[in-house]
Order: C-alpha cells, then structure tokens, then sequence
C-alpha cells in the first residue's frame, strides 16, 4: 500500500527535522560524548503517537542515515552510537506504548526511551571502545542527564501533542 | 489530539525511581571509594604501562593520533595534555580512588585506578 502524498510528506518532513536535531546537537561539545539531550527523540515520539512503530522505525532510521551523511559522520562512532540509541530507544518506547499506555504518558514512555538510548551506548562504548565496565562509575552522571534529557524530551512532546502543533496526522 | 493529564502513575514512579536511584549511586560512590595503588595506562584496550601512584611524575604515552601526556602527583593521576580536538580528557580533572578512570576517545588513550593486589588489577570490587 503506497501512503498518501500527505502522509509522505509528513514523514518527510519529521525526518528532516530529526536529522537537523541530530546534527545541531552534535555541534555542541559535551564532557562525556554520550550526554546528549536527544531532542531527535521528539521526532521518533511523534510519529509513535501518530502513527506507529513501522513508521516511527522508518523515521528513526532515515533520519540517522541522512544526519549522518550530511554531519559527515556516517559510518563514524559517533554514527554508529546514534543508530544504536535510537533503535534501542525506539524498541523499548514502541513496547511501552504498546501495552504501558494505561500507566505512562508521553513523559513516562520519553523516559524509558533515555534510559535504553543510554544503555545501549553504554554498552556499545564499554564494549567495543573501551572494553572495560568501569566505565559505570559514571552511573550518578548517566542517571542525572537520562533523566534530564527524559523529561525534556518527554515534555516538548507532550505540548505537540496537546495541541501546540496544528497539524493533525495523515492517516492514510 | 487532546491528551489526559500530563504524567499519569507510571511516570511519577519512573521520574522516582530514577531520582533514588541517581542519589543511591552518589551515595555507594561516595563510600564504597578507597584509595588506589596503581595506575594503569591502556592504549586501544591494551595495557602498555603500570605506574605506583606514590611516584610524582610526568609522562608521554603514544595513542592512535598522537602523544597524551599523563601526571601523577600527590597520588593523584591526569591527561595533562592530549592531541584530541576537544580536549575533554584534560578536563575530566584528576583521578584517584579505585575504579575510576580517563579516557581519551579519540587517541584511544585510558588511565584507571587500582587497587594494591597486583595479581588482580582488574578486579573492582563495588
């Protein structure tokens, strides 16, 4: 089934947004190179809410792909942590929102999506490189800008979903 | 699209629980930290130099881009200078209780903290 042109537009523009995000972000040096806001994380709920997973994985993907190619990133680790948060993040927000819907709200399933976008590069940087687990004494710091990044996230979603946005979502 | 409230049970139970849990981690760190014996300098994952922390001094160590320079001083050890473009490590401050670590991504350059037993330098007890 071919979407509409509306709805691809849609899609188009979400990506678009996600990737200039991602790129944005990345300009801003930071002490620890996995303490990023994840504000591309909006894009992904958004289409999560609007849509669904398949279209939420399609954006998630894209728009990794392009920020990378146009950031010149691509296939750098910095590329390669940003697919893997965002999947992760994506996976585990698809699932809450698929069955958590009667106990967490926009904010809740943000939330959870900082925390596996964290631990998936986490794992990803002590494995391939650093191998070494020490690096979880930064835990205090992780757990104070997962959840910052979280809430913030989690609420400039929850204002464009409640109507801040007036765009309404193709269906078809 | 009209939502219902803004945080429903769930997530004042996560926002909870990820508090506690950030306080409950500043708080082991705290105490659980001691006093380290050795410090340990890894290059691309591999252990190149061993060094007491009780020796003051300063050294260069060639990483993937260039030379880190790496100080111990009053048992306390820092990437004092390094090639990286954003020189974070420098600015990671100065390390010294068991466990803890710099680390240099681009050069690839790491120093940590161990304890006293030389046979089991990796191990860390938390």
């Amino acid at each position: 089934m071919t979407p509409s042109i509306h709805k691809m537009l849609q899609l188009a523009i979400l990506v678009a947004l996600g990737a200039m995000l991602f790129i944005l972000e990345n300009m801003i040096p930071m002490p620890m190179p996995w303490m990023r806001l994840g504000l591309a994380n909006v894009v992904t709920l958004l289409a999560l809410y609007w849509w669904g997973m398949k279209e939420a994985a399609l954006i998630v993907i894209l728009r990794v792909l392009l920020g990378g190619l146009l950031s010149g990133k691509f296939m750098t680790p910095a590329f390669v942590l940003a697919l893997s948060g965002g999947l992760a993040s994506l996976l585990i927000m698809a699932f809450v929102h698929r069955f958590g819907s009667g106990i967490f709200g926009v904010i809740g399933i943000s939330l959870w999506g900082a925390i596996f976008k964290n631990l998936a590069q986490l794992c990803l940087v002590a494995w391939v490189y650093i191998d070494h687990f020490s690096i979880f004494t930064l835990l205090p710091l992780i757990l104070f800008s997962t959840l910052f990044s979280g809430l913030v996230t989690g609420y400039i979603t929850y204002r464009l979903l409640s109507g801040a946005l007036q765009v309404k979502p193709s269906s078809a | 699209m009209s939502m219902k409230p803004m945080l429903k049970i769930g997530d004042y139970f996560l926002i909870a629980l990820l508090v506690l849990g950030m306080f409950a981690s500043l708080f082991i760190k705290h105490f659980l930290q001691t006093p380290g014996e050795w410090l340990l300098v890894e290059v691309a994952g591999q252990e190149v130099r061993r060094i007491k922390l009780t020796d003051n001094k300063s050294f260069t160590i060639r990483g993937k881009i260039g030379d880190t320079t790496i100080m111990i001083q009053d048992r306390k050890a820092w990437i004092a200078e390094s090639p990286c473009p954003f020189h974070v490590c420098e600015h990671m401050g100065k390390i010294e209780y068991q466990g803890s670590m710099v680390v240099c991504v681009p050069n690839e350059v790491l120093i940590r903290i161990s304890g006293p037993d030389k046979n089991q330098l990796d191990g860390i007890t938390r």
